[in-house]
């Protein structure tokens, strides 16, 4: 343990990863549709700072989220700084400073990494992609259905097949423990056994406490009811006459009733007993779940203090997905067809480089991909030797100017998809000859969404 | 309900009084053989799927959806805190997770003050001593815990203990008990929500065969 000799060193950072080119375009697209989409609802993206000093955000961050921050000194103010590990604790900041405008509602959404410490069992990432949305300045049922709707049409523009949203009520089983006479510890105890819907462990605190049989019982199986309609009506039996009890159930079914109207109550489920980690929620909260993903692909709720902890009080709701799970519960192919876009490879001698040049931007300009290079020897400046040396065998095709046997108006096309052998044409004559050739095989070159003209 | 359900089950000592369990809410589990090769079973008429793994890999399974149930003692939970939901005490396979030393006990002669404990608990072990403030240096070991005082390599154990004939036969006593544990069912998030019936009728009949009290294993 103690040998001067080093260990071999690993080379990456714990849950940090790279994403690679085919990757990297199909998060980027995913990520352009869902932008659009929220786009389209009104909501204006927000590009929030990746740190923030500590003693500032931490207002807005539960004990748990705090112990998981990257944290570092800023050295100009001997201040501590931390890696933004929340975006919505981020936009509760700045719109408490009066920045974003004074006009309610604020409709704001943002795409963001975000920054924990991640158990390395969890098998996720420390650097977490996200694409969240918040609805800032108003209370009603009828903008917590907004976001959930806004939710489910995000899942569908995603393609995914078959989602579950799971809708509750922090304020339900807040009240049921309130009633439960538990003393503050006992209750933080009881809390976290329910979050964890730890069964066993809330039924040994409640017994221990002395918790009444009929309310133990309601507080366990709260836990466990989860449906439609049926739940409701189950949780009236148990609110009886308790307004504390009502009121969270009445704006429940308010929002499931605007759900149903607009056609989408068939992908939700009602869970009295969820709760979440962050504990600025105090309304509905909701998760997306679907059965190829075994965690939560996004969630959100309404947290109506949160900016008051900054300074100024407003009533909020807001969600965030996180783009590798949605990713990972994709199929290949849904929401956004791959379209590997190989590139047209334009070749020639340095003498040649003008005419090169100006052709690689012609076309780029009608939307081909092009890559243009210059080869320095005229035996390199063959088809022939391209093929030898496998060079530029998975462009779309290639087109060589300045080759031995061209006119200064010629050149050589060659569909290494297809065969590597050169015909000649004029250079005039290229973009149409790309056209019918390349497409007409279905190599594609085209940017996506544009037509070569 | 058409949907089938994975469910994970742990090999070994739970193994027989899970299957036993299973047949008297009802189901139709196969005859298994611990120690067989087959670790995968079908049950088309109870729309479950059985998976016959190692404890320890439960949590991992269930966790990450590859299975959406599992069955498991608490001390791997303690030991893990996987992100699952808890839902039913089986009550089989109960035991308790303790603190033992030797019955002559003398202090080691070591400069530090910290206490040497072997343990297949690692997580279970520091957390105890820690929220006690007692320093300890945790020694990770895989099987027969016992023979570590004696042989001088650590000044207590912490282990499973049921019967206590295995301390006893080691000159140990039990000081401290850290935890109870018995068989849980544990259930994955999302399946919860997205396999609902399946899981509440699988936990509902469970829960009506299970003992009235734990059961030592």
């Amino acid at each position: 343990m103690h040998s001067t000799v080093n260990a071999p060193r690993s080379l990456i950072p714990i849950g940090a990863a790279a994403l690679l080119p085919d990757t990297a375009e199909h998060v980027r697209r995913l990520e352009e549709v869902l932008l659009g989409r929220i786009g389209q609802w009104g909501y204006r993206e927000i590009i929030p700072p990746t740190f923030e000093y500590l003693d500032v955000l931490s207002a807005g961050l539960a004990p748990p989220v705090l112990e998981k921050c990257f944290k570092f000194a800023d050295w100009t103010t001997g201040r501590i700084l931390v890696l933004r590990p929340d975006v919505t604790a981020q936009i509760a900041r700045i719109v408490a400073m009066g920045m974003g405008g004074a006009e309610l509602p604020l409709r704001f959404c943002y795409r963001s990494t975000v920054f924990r410490y991640e158990p390395e069992h969890v098998g996720r990432d420390r650097e977490i992609f996200q694409i969240g949305v918040e609805l800032i300045g108003v209370d009603g049922p009828h903008f917590d259905a907004e976001l959930l709707l806004l939710l489910v049409e995000l899942m569908k523009a995603a393609g995914l097949p078959d989602f579950t949203v799971s809708l509750g009520h922090v304020g339900f089983y807040q009240r049921l423990l309130v009633q439960s006479g538990l003393s503050p510890e006992k209750r933080r105890e009881a809390e976290y056994a329910a979050a964890h819907k730890d069964l066993p462990r809330l039924e040994q605190v409640l017994a221990q406490e002395r918790v009444s049989r009929r309310l133990a019982r309601t507080l366990l199986e709260t836990l466990e009811r989860c449906g439609r309609d049926d739940v409701l009506e189950w949780g009236r039996r148990i609110a009886g006459r308790d307004p504390a009890l009502r009121e969270p159930l009445d704006r429940l079914a308010s929002v499931y009733r605007f759900l149903i109207k607009a056609g989408c109550g068939n992908h939700v489920v009602l869970d009295l007993g969820e709760f979440r980690g962050f504990d600025y929620y105090d309304g509905v909260v909701f998760d997306v779940f679907t059965d190829t993903v075994g965690r939560e692909l996004g969630g959100g709720g309404r947290y109506n203090h949160l900016i008051g902890r900054f300074g100024r009080d407003l009533p909020s709701t807001g969600f965030a997905v996180d783009i590798d799970r949605l990713f990972a519960a994709m199929r290949p192919g849904d929401g956004s067809q791959k379209t590997a876009r190989l590139p047209v490879v334009v070749l020639s001698a340095p003498r040649q480089y003008q005419a090169a040049w100006k052709l690689a931007q012609r076309l780029r300009a009608s939307g081909w991909t092009v890559v243009q290079d210059t080869v320095l020897s005229a035996e390199a400046l063959q088809i022939r030797h391209l093929r030898k040396q496998r060079r530029y065998i998975s462009a779309s095709a290639i087109v060589m100017l300045g080759a031995d046997g061209l006119s200064k108006t010629e050149a050589f096309v060659a569909l290494p998809g297809q065969s590597f052998r050169a015909s000649k044409v004029q250079q005039g004559d290229l973009p149409s000859v790309l056209h019918t050739s390349v497409l007409s095989e279905g190599a594609d070159g085209r940017a996506p969404g544009s037509r070569p003209s | 309900m058409s949907e089938t359900i994975t469910i994970a089950l742990s090999k070994g000592k739970l193994l027989a009084p899970t299957l036993s369990l299973f047949r008297r809410a009802g189901f139709h589990p196969p005859e298994v053989e611990d120690e067989g090769r087959r670790l995968v079973f079908a049950c088309p008429q109870d729309g479950q799927t059985l998976l016959i793994i190692r404890p320890s890999d439960v949590p991992a399974y269930v966790e990450y959806g590859a299975a959406d149930v599992g069955i498991v003692g608490k001390d791997v939970l303690l030991e893990q805190s996987p992100d699952v939901y808890e839902l039913l005490d089986l009550r089989i396979g109960a035991c308790k997770i303790a603190v033992a030393m030797p019955k002559s006990s003398t202090m080691a002669n070591r400069l530090s003050s910290k206490v040497r404990i072997a343990t297949k608990y690692p997580n279970i072990a520091e957390r105890y001593f820690n929220q006690r403030g007692v320093p300890v240096e945790i020694i990770k070991l895989y099987g027969s815990i016992e023979l570590a005082p004696m042989t001088g390599l650590s000044d207590r154990i912490v282990d499973l203990v049921s019967s206590g004939r295995t301390l006893k036969a080691h000159d140990l006593i039990e000081t401290e008990c850290i935890a109870w544990s018995s068989a849980r069912l544990i259930v994955n998030r999302a399946s919860l929500k997205t396999k609902h019936a399946r899981i509440a009728q699988l936990v509902a009949r469970l829960k009506k065969v299970r003992p009235i009290r734990p059961i030592m294993s």
